[in-house]
């Protein structure tokens, strides 16, 4: 594999903003792992990503906002577009886009991993702590949120360090805390018995989104749920120098 | 049945545009800070959404052409106030608004210095940030909505970064005084 002689801004932007080829992104991710200082650049990048999208999250609605007026604007509008119907109807794929977003930071773009659970074993000498997020139901990213989550938890046991994790579920990741959905019941459940600092939190939000669709949500008993949203919970743990992982 | 089926599509479209809403408006509020701007930016985006319909020729492309359209409202209204002058080189003054109830109560709290962060960038580099960081475009989308060459994105990014790290991440250890919070 080609190595990257020099890890730009631009590169490491593209890399945080999923804009780089599989190969691409495989070579920086192999620069990362021979280079704590670049992991913590990402890292860094990263958090400020997450803390934008936070800040806006909520909004303050002017008077109109929710208001009559945009539905009324609309309905107005209606009668103006009819004649355009014959275009909008020939269109198709109004459901293509992905509505679903678990953390309104993805946007069903697939994450990577921007430090990998060798370097965040062996780069910490105190007590570390980890919020690993997933948001995805695919079944790569639940198992993996597992395998690194024991990863992590099996090394700094064995060198007698201690590590606090929290492993958040969001959107489509709640599935991995589904109790009626999850295929690692029996997993999570060992888990928490052994590890005493490891805790699994689903997100408010979106239990109270899948409720409000008519989807009953039963929750394994290992889960924690948060007051509110993933995000918020994100935030907070970066804020208190948490280290930030995405699955 | 063809009619039923324009008359569904249409409605579609309606759907749409509403749920696109709030999307728009997130990113109004983040480019003006002002509530009530931002709220006349998207009904004149949505406005116009309809009546230019027709234009929209890929329905996929929904969401880069609202946000298009909207980055040309927000164009016009400073033509409109100040001629012809460029976004880049506007007041920032003008575009800032610390005064609203909510920033007046959260001014010490990590969303209001993310936003008077924000804030206080050059216009252009502010509109790519936001839509990179709060809708996820990528970078040729932001190209094609704000009809700059895919390069200029990717600068405008790389120096609206660096600033937001120099504002924000040098607090970091005052953030990390804070008391954890158990969530249990």
């Amino acid at each position: 594999m080609k190595k990257i002689e020099h890890v730009s801004d631009e590169l490491i932007n593209s890399f945080i903003d999923d804009q780089l080829s599989a190969d691409e992104k495989n070579q920086l991710l192999e620069a990362i792992n021979a280079d704590p200082e670049l992991g913590a650049q990402v890292c860094d990048a990263q958090r400020l990503k997450v803390l934008v999208s936070h800040a806006y999250q909520r909004t303050p609605h002017s008077a109109q906002q929710g208001s009559r007026g945009a539905s009324a604007l609309l309905k107005y509008r209606h009668a103006m577009a009819a004649g355009l119907i014959l275009v909008v109807g020939t269109f198709s794929g109004w459901f293509a886009h992905n509505w679903w977003d678990p953390l309104g930071l993805q946007s069903g773009r697939q994450q990577v991993y921007y430090l990998q659970p060798e370097q965040l074993a062996a780069k910490w000498s105190g007590q570390q702590k980890v919020v690993l997020h997933v948001g995805s139901s695919e079944p790569g990213k639940l198992k993996a949120s597992l395998d690194q989550a024991e990863y992590l938890l099996n090394r700094y046991h064995h060198a007698g360090r201690q590590i606090q994790m929290e492993l958040v579920v969001s959107g489509g990741g709640l599935d991995l805390l589904r109790a009626d959905v999850s295929p690692y019941a029996e997993r999570i459940k060992s888990m928490k018995a052994t590890y005493g600092t490891l805790s699994f939190i689903a997100c408010r939000q979106t239990i109270d989104r899948l409720q409000k669709g008519g989807v009953e949500v039963r929750l394994l008993p290992e889960t924690t749920q948060l007051p509110t949203s993933a995000l918020d919970e994100v935030v907070t743990r970066l804020q208190q120098g948490w280290t930030y992982v995405s699955i | 049945m063809k009619l039923l089926s324009l008359l569904f599509h249409s409605r579609e479209f309606h759907r749409q545009l509403e749920e696109s809403r709030s999307k728009l408006y997130r990113v109004a509020y983040a480019w003006c800070h002002d509530a009530a701007l931002a709220d006349d930016l998207v009904q004149e985006t949505l406005s116009k959404a309809l009546s230019k319909a027709s234009q929209l020729r890929d329905a996929k492309l929904l969401q880069s052409w609202l946000f298009s359209i909207m980055s040309n409202c927000w164009r016009d209204h400073f033509r409109r106030l100040r001629g012809t002058e460029e976004l880049d080189g506007l007041d920032e003054a003008v575009l800032v608004s610390d005064s609203s109830p909510e920033e007046d109560h959260a001014r010490n709290q990590i969303v209001s210095r993310v936003r008077t962060a924000i804030a206080n960038l050059p216009m252009g580099q502010r509109q790519v940030v936001t839509l990179v960081d709060l809708e996820e475009f990528s970078y040729a989308q932001v190209a094609e909505i704000l009809n700059i060459p895919v390069g200029t994105v990717m600068s405008r990014l790389c120096r609206a970064r660096k600033e937001l790290k120099m504002a924000l991440l040098v607090q970091q250890q005052d953030w990390s005084q804070v008391a954890i919070r158990r969530i249990k």
